[in-house]
């Protein structure tokens, strides 16, 4: 009963973040018939193109329309160049997968080691790192690992037909400039979480057992870290997803994230509608394991 | 012994460093190498996938590109903007110019097999025609509807008025499908190259071996997108594309100082001019505009915005031939006009510092002038043509064709309110002449006499700038849709 209920509020919440992401796209200036229509369109040419378009219906029947295709999996056809938009998304998606599942994981590793190691120290620096933006930091990296040093390429382009995976030098920069500020975010957010760990009896008893620094963080802290990491590494996911598409544009890597900003720049609604989707799933996908880690855990560990 | 070898090392080091500056100064390209792959990256702001249909619109530099070698085309822009022939290889017109015939090739064949006949291009113009709303009227004057074909090789085209530079309008952009293709993901066209393999960003094109023209030189050629201007320059300096295409003054000029890539120059590819509408005051006064067009220093504005990639021109489109009016004392005019607006955009980065330039040298000559900036989506449909003072934006098409879409009393769209039933009719006139000298002589006595009295500020053109690296030979410097056709080019490794 209590699943279902939680699966019902999700579903709802997607919703309300598809009609969102739709109405603000709406209410932007321009649509994709001015921006195809470009300089000298006459009123009627434009006129022409968005009734061509179908934009000239009402905003309710769009997302009607859109939402029954993409619940079939149809996300419609890019308003820009006419093609399907699901084959794109699918392809878009496992090209940043290569970036942002990487950055993830090395994000909940090391942040999480640092807030056991550090515990308070450095927090100033965990603080600038965590709000460097990620255009400053892909610029740096380029500059020092690309321009100075000459050890990974300045873009990352992939193979006309291929995937990431024949290139894996490609990958290195833009995953680290995914991957730093999200590790020192985590590791900034989970330092409170440790440090309530780390006052229980248990810690100390464990300590004074003589049992290893090392030991006692894997068996003894983590267990109880494992509710707040779960619910940290669910937005960490969105945020990884929504820094790739200003990373993907510093180094031209043909993902979802470049998909998004140039979608958006040209009003194409149904590309933008289906990248949202896409991110607002895994967002929510992640939040709702989070919850379930969290419950599973109290469950078996206790309250301490 | 160590110190010795150590020099020797350091010496070796600055030898090859010297060398390598060196290299693309050197002049004897040689005679062209065959084979290889040429990388080419051009700018592509817009779509998630490269577009399939070559009738459409083409928003994207890279879509160009890769249609201009898929598919043949009756004309191209050759020098001097005159057409050379393509899939047509001669011409001729009724004595009105409005009736043409185009003699087709008899040795063209689709990469299907076909051979390709006048049906076909037929076909793909009617589909040119019924798509004008997406490519902005492409056929210009040609009434696709009574058009015909004659036999397997000749296209009878008759225009809605008499148009002695058909030929010219329509080079380079009416790419030839086999009759009734609808769909284009596995495209079917007869020209230099076919496609081997293509991704939402890139497209690898083979040469094709069955083209009538000469053997391109190169093997492949494999045509990217870019979403970033900035991210195509690193690209072609770190040595990922061999190409970079219309690339910034700045890219350019950072390119030059290293030394290590060629900048090639395609003259008056683009100009950034000052629009003042002829119905809205204060702009609607002729000593005001003259006024205007001799307070800047154009020289100036070519050195600030072009970085002197470019040329001081006279007041129209269509290039530089016609001379700047003579700079005078313009202060006592000026200084009567209220401070004015003048609107520009980021649409294009040059549109900005224009802006600001030529705000600051009116200013210096007595007319107060603000800036205000649009963003690209609402510029070109609320700010340019609506504001008595707007910066427009100019590529290299062909002066008539940029007439009939702007400057007619019956254009559609009226860039700064030129209505002038007495040019029209000259215009006609010398759209109704066949005789090429005389046409020319009384289209450079049009564009003299919208200089002198039109709201055009056209200041000066920039260079169409290509960055590459040195072993990329024969790139396309013609004007206008030249640019595109990458048959010539090759390569040596």
């Amino acid at each position: 009963m209590g699943a279902a209920l939680t699966i019902a509020r999700a579903a709802l919440t997607f919703l309300l973040v598809c009609l969102l992401v739709f109405v603000i796209t709406n209410l932007l200036p321009g649509d994709a018939a001015v921006i195809a229509a470009g300089q000298r369109a006459s009123p009627e040419r434009i006129a022409a193109l968005r009734a061509a378009l179908r934009l000239d219906d009402p905003v309710w029947l769009r997302f009607g329309g859109w939402l029954s295709g993409a619940v079939r999996g149809d996300f419609g056809r890019s308003l820009l160049d006419g093609g399907p938009v699901a084959p794109v998304l699918w392809s878009r998606l496992g090209t940043t997968l290569y970036l942002a599942v990487p950055a993830w994981c090395l994000a909940l590793v090391f942040g999480t080691t640092l807030a056991i190691v550090l515990r308070s120290a450095g927090a100033a620096a965990l603080t600038v790192v965590a709000g460097l933006p990620e255009v400053v930091l892909a610029g740096g990296l380029v500059v020092v690992f690309a321009t100075w040093l000459g050890w990974f390429p300045s873009v990352s382009l992939v193979p006309v037909g291929g995937t990431p995976a024949d290139r894996p030098e490609v990958l290195v920069l833009p995953i680290l400039a995914l991957a730093l500020p999200a590790t020192a975010w985590l590791a900034r957010l989970l330092r409170g979480p440790v440090a309530d760990v780390m006052a229980r009896p248990f810690v100390a008893d464990a300590v004074l057992r003589g049992v290893p620094g090392g030991v006692v963080a894997f068996r003894h802290v983590l267990p109880h870290l494992a509710p707040p990491l779960a619910q940290a590494g669910a937005v960490l996911a969105g945020g990884v997803l929504t820094a790739t598409s200003v990373v993907e544009a510093v180094f031209a890597y043909p993902g979802l994230g470049q998909l998004l900003a140039s979608a958006v720049s040209t009003r194409d609604t149904p590309v933008i509608q289906a990248v949202a989707a896409v991110v607002t799933a895994v967002v929510l996908v992640g939040v709702l394991v989070a919850d379930a880690v969290g419950v599973w855990v109290v469950r078996r560990v206790g309250a301490g | 012994m160590s110190l010795f070898s150590r020099r020797t090392a350091l010496v070796a080091v600055f030898g090859l460093v010297a060398a390598g500056c060196a290299a693309p100064t050197g002049a004897a390209q040689g005679p062209p190498v065959d084979g290889g792959t040429l990388r080419y990256g051009a700018v592509a702001a817009g779509g998630g996938s490269a577009v399939a249909d070559p009738h459409g619109s083409l928003f994207n530099e890279s879509d160009w590109v890769r249609m201009a070698a898929l598919y043949d085309v009756l004309t191209v822009p050759g020098r001097n903007g005159e057409a050379e022939p393509r899939l047509a290889t001669s011409w001729s017109s009724d004595a009105t110019a409005s009736t043409w015939r185009f003699e087709l090739r008899t040795d063209a064949v689709f990469s299907a097999g076909r051979p390709v006949r006048a049906a076909d291009v037929l076909f793909s113009l009617r589909r040119i025609g019924a798509k004008a709303a997406q490519n902005g009227g492409r056929l210009g004057t040609v009434d696709i509807a009574a058009s015909t074909a004659e036999g397997d090789h000749t296209v009878v085209l008759r225009t809605s008025q008499p148009d002695a530079e058909l030929p010219a309008a329509l080079a380079g952009v009416t790419f030839v499908v086999p009759d009734g293709t609808e769909n284009f993901d596995q495209p079917v066209g007869s020209g230099p190259f076919r496609l081997s393999t293509m991704d939402s960003q890139a497209a690898v094109l083979v040469r094709n071996d069955r083209w009538w023209g000469p053997r391109p030189h190169l093997d492949r050629l494999e045509i990217r997108g870019f979403a970033d201007p900035q991210a195509l320059a690193g690209a072609v300096t770190s040595g990922e594309v061999d190409v970079a295409a219309n690339v910034s003054p700045a890219a350019a000029k950072t390119a030059e100082t290293t030394g290590r890539l060629t900048v090639s120059r395609r003259p008056a590819a683009v100009a950034y001019p000052l629009l003042m509408r002829l119905d809205r005051a204060p702009f609607d006064r002729p000593e005001v505009r003259r006024a205007v067009k001799s307070a800047v220093d154009r020289q100036a504005l070519v050195d600030a915005v072009f970085l002197g990639y470019g040329k001081t021109s006279g007041d129209v489109q269509g290039g530089t031939d016609i001379p700047p009016p003579s700079s005078g004392d313009a202060g006592s005019t000026l200084a009567a006009v209220g401070p004015v607006v003048l609107h520009t955009t980021t649409a294009y980065p040059g549109m900005v510092s224009a802006a600001t330039l030529l705000a600051q040298q009116l200013g210096a000559a007595g007319l107060k002038v603000e800036v205000r900036q649009h963003p690209p989506e609402t510029y070109w449909t609320q700010a340019y043509g609506v504001e008595p003072l707007a910066m427009g934006y100019y590529t290299d098409i062909p002066f008539p064709v940029w007439v009939r879409q702007t400057a007619l009393s019956g254009s559609a769209f009226n860039e700064t309110g030129w209505r002038d039933p007495g040019f029209d009719a000259s215009f006609a006139s010398a759209m109704s002449t066949v005789d090429s000298s005389r046409r020319a002589a009384a289209l450079t006595q049009l564009r003299s006499r919208m200089a002198a009295d039109g709201g055009w500020l056209v200041w000066g053109y920039g260079d169409g700038l290509d960055l590459s690296s040195p072993s990329v030979h024969g790139l396309p410097t013609g004007a206008g849709f030249a640019r595109v056709f990458l048959e010539d080019v090759w390569v040596r490794r």
